[in-house]
């Protein structure tokens, strides 16, 4: 070796000591994090959670909604070719387990449902009831723009529940114009065909997700979590964040509530929380849940599992709090609502960050639109 | 002082000018393709002309984003000067406008903030004010005078040091705990590959991940050495091929691999890049052998005050307390590249705090989904926001405080509260000072 190549690399050398000793400073940072293991799920089986998902959770509650939206067809049809007190009444409580039944199906909006825009066209809320009146009146049954809040429940809402002062007003407009049967109708078809493409599709799209096992954004297990989660902020935002004003400055929208017209605003959030819930605790002993136990992920000492549970009670206990229509709640005992908002928007941490973080799922709800480094 | 005549002389001596041509080369051709593919991608719109707010590097808030149409015209600027610079041709004044306009599109919104954009800026501006144009250059066909073949070693060298600040510090940044011993985040990001043909069953083993942690470590730390040993070089360089294609592949990194591959041709010998200029002969050949002029007084001193920048800039991190991850305080210019699988939740709120009405934010009506991203990862964003925040709310609110609520998440570990939620973060100073009200674990 040359005098100045041995110099180069004896530079090179004592350079490298010395920054290496700046950097032990490293190691130290993280010696604060308490038997922190990083477990991931690398030797976990996720096959038989996926597997338990689509054919025990996912695939159900499609037939669930899809068998109640069949029965509300049923009972529309009938209201519409005679509409008496008695089939008002039948198609209301049909129109009820059929939107209390969409909560089970709503955090499932990946795959076939995102094909058919699933969630756009069920339950696009608060309904623009200006343009649906207007779509009404030119008999425009045409459904097919997702960005569109004229369809779904939430317009079934406004027809069976919202036309006037009371059923009697409903059945005198059902009675006098046309346009309202021929627009309830097609309605419901639009619902119950987007519902049968989902069921359809997912006979053969339950393979294809049942064997996506990995770990990256578009596998099922990431398709689980992002599902849940975008429905749990749904939960948190629309239905009571904006009623009660904590995002608007305090200034109230009563008419912003999920179901204003029938008022069972509240009911479909407890059974939207309790399928949260189930999405997490799954139907036994292959779910996100079990997943976290298994890498017995903590959280400053805690299971994970078992702080979420925690969370989801609490959330549940605060709505149930809750008594009468969410749309006079907010202004009358608007702390309340507040309360149960803070207490359900508390989970988002646990699910959306958390859960994830310790499973390794890559947390890419966004991708970088260009290059990363 | 033998030790720094030793160096003085030879920095000063003549080397050949071709490896230093061929760098001018590729580097254009690489930056020209580079922006073509960025306008082509869509990337000038949504990253751009879709936002309707930009964050911006300390001191460098004046810098504004233009109207739609100076900023296709700064990228067809970037492409017309990049193919100026590979052709040789107003070689100074196309390399002083393409490092000018290159920094120009970078400073319009620090969520794009990429090191080796910052490594295209700094090569950009050492290559302006090397004679690289002497040679195989439209400049020397059309001005047959200024052509040269030796040129002052220093202009080598210059590129050189640069590529092993690059990597040093960043095989510096890479020896901490996570990701030596937990192999992290690369145990999260190669199972993503589970489905790559014949070495995708390979990259869901834990102690694949532990291989290519040590070996990426290794490899940064050292490579610059292998590179300036002539008995090394040829193995260096081929896994410098192997290192930066395999990278190339498996991430999400853009023209890195490319840049690098080409850039690494610098340590190659005078004698190995004539040998593809041979065939140039025409174009190439020199008659006279003139007095090669030596660099001017102010830019050696120029240099020794960049490279001492070049590596204190790395290591201001030490300044700060609290881990630099975490904080992101000295992140940026240090060369921390794939260190982190990162994610943050930030939910801010505006209170009136003459009324006490507050409302909560919904980040999505001011940032695009990427700027909430990296805004809720790095504290100095979040002031810039929450100042942008009591903006938007002025008029509708007197007296406007702004707080977040801020986890963060990062290499497989639960998440962490990490910024003081009481502080006014609309009403601190924007600065390099350490932020107090940044809670580091």
């Amino acid at each position: 070796m040359s005098i100045h190549k041995r110099f180069k690399a004896n530079t090179y050398g004592a350079a490298f000591a010395a920054l290496l000793l700046v950097f032990s400073g490293n190691f130290y940072s993280c010696k604060d994090d308490e038997g922190n293991q990083n477990l991931c799920l690398q030797d976990y089986d996720v096959k038989p959670l996926l597997s338990h998902y689509s054919s025990d959770i996912i695939i159900p509650a499609y037939n669930e909604l899809k068998s109640e939206c069949t029965v509300l067809q049923a009972h529309n049809d009938q209201f519409v070719l005679d509409p008496t007190s008695a089939n008002l009444d039948s198609v209301q409580a049909a129109f009820k387990r059929s939107y209390l039944a969409w909560q089970s199906a709503a955090p499932f909006d990946f795959g076939p449902a995102e094909t058919h825009f699933l969630a756009n066209g069920l339950n696009n809320y608060p309904l623009n009831v200006l343009q649906t009146r207007a779509k009404i009146q030119a008999l425009d049954t045409n459904f097919s723009s997702p960005d569109e809040y004229t369809k779904g429940f939430p317009a079934l809402d406004l027809l069976y529940f919202g036309l006037g002062e009371n059923d009697a007003a409903t059945i005198d407009s059902f009675n006098s114009n046309v346009n309202y049967q021929r627009y309830a109708q097609a309605v419901v078809n639009d619902m119950l065909q987007r519902l049968e493409d989902v069921v359809l599709d997912w006979q053969t799209f339950a393979s294809e997700f049942n064997n996506r096992i990995g770990t990256a954004s578009g596998e099922g297990l990431s398709l689980i979590i992002n599902g849940l989660n975008k429905n749990y902020e749904e939960i948190k935002r629309n239905k009571l964040g904006v009623p009660s004003g904590v995002l608007s400055l305090g200034f109230t929208n009563p008419t912003e509530v999920e179901a204003y017209h029938s008022g069972i605003s509240l009911e479909l959030i407890v059974r939207s929380l309790e399928a949260s819930k189930q999405v997490f605790n799954g139907k036994g002993s292959n779910s996100l849940a079990s997943a976290l136990d298994y890498i017995e992920a903590q959280k400053n000492g805690d299971k994970i599992s078992t702080l979420v549970n925690e969370q989801f009670d609490l959330g549940m206990a605060s709505v149930l709090q809750l008594n009468g229509r969410l749309s006079d709640l907010v202004d009358t005992d608007n702390e309340a609502v507040i309360k149960a908002y803070k207490d359900v928007a508390e989970q988002v941490v646990l699910l959306k960050s958390d859960m994830p973080s310790v499973m390794c799922i890559a947390i890419t709800y966004v991708d970088n639109p260009s290059d990363s480094d | 002082m033998s030790f720094l005549n030793h160096i003085h002389d030879r920095v000063l001596s003549t080397k050949s000018i071709w490896p230093l041509v061929t760098f001018r080369v590729l580097f254009g051709l690489t930056l020209c393709v580079t922006s073509i593919r960025f306008w082509n991608n869509g990337w000038i719109e949504k990253l751009f002309i879709e936002p309707d707010f930009f964050f911006k590097y300390n001191g460098f808030e004046w810098v504004l984003t233009p109207d739609p149409f100076w900023i296709y015209a700064a990228f067809a600027g970037l492409i017309i000067t990049s193919l100026c610079i590979a052709l040789g041709l107003f070689f100074r004044p196309m390399t002083a406008l393409f490092f000018v306009l290159f920094s120009y599109t970078e400073l319009w919104d620090a969520t794009n903030y990429l090191n080796h954009h910052y490594l295209v800026a700094l090569l950009a501006l050492l290559l302006l004010f090397s004679p690289a144009h002497k040679a195989f250059s439209l400049d020397a066909l059309r001005k047959p005078g200024i052509q040269q073949h030796r040129i002052p070693a220093l202009y080598i060298y210059m590129l050189r040091g640069q590529v092993v600040v690059l990597y040093f510090f960043a095989g510096l940044a890479k020896v901490n705990h996570d990701w030596l011993f937990e192999a992290m985040p690369l145990r999260i990001w190669l199972p993503e590959h589970k489905d790559l043909p014949l070495i995708g069953g390979l990259l869901t083993l834990p102690v694949t991940a532990f291989v290519f942690s040590w070996f990426g470590a290794i490899y940064d730390l050292t490579i610059g050495l292998w590179l300036s040993l002539k008995k090394a070089r040829p193995f260096a360089y081929a896994t410098v091929i192997l290192f930066h294609v395999t990278t190339g592949l498996l991430f999400n990194i853009g023209i890195f691999p490319i840049l690098m591959i080409t850039t690494n041709l610098i340590f190659f010998s005078g004698s190995f890049h004539e040998k593809i200029y041979q065939r140039f002969r025409s174009v190439a050949t020199v008659r006279t052998a003139r007095l090669v002029a030596q660099p001017h007084k102010l830019f050696k001193w120029g240099l020794i005050v960049y490279f001492g920048i070049q590596v204190l800039l790395p290591l201001r991190h030490v300044v700060y307390p609290g881990n630099v991850l975490v904080s992101e305080e000295g992140y940026r210019f240090s060369w921390r590249v794939m260190l982190l699988e990162k994610s943050g939740l930030a939910t801010f709120t505006v209170r009136d705090k003459t009324t006490g009405r507050y409302t909560e934010v919904i980040n999505s009506d001011y940032l695009t989904d990427f700027q909430e991203k990296q805004m809720a990862i790095q504290p100095d964003f979040m002031v810039q926001y929450a100042k942008h925040l009591a903006h938007v709310y002025q008029g509708r609110i007197e007296d406007p405080e702004v707080t977040v609520h801020a986890v963060v998440s990062m290499n497989g570990r639960p998440s962490q509260r990490f910024i003081d939620e009481k502080v006014d973060l609309s009403a601190v100073g924007y600065s390099l000072k350490h932020k107090n009200w940044i809670q580091s674990w």
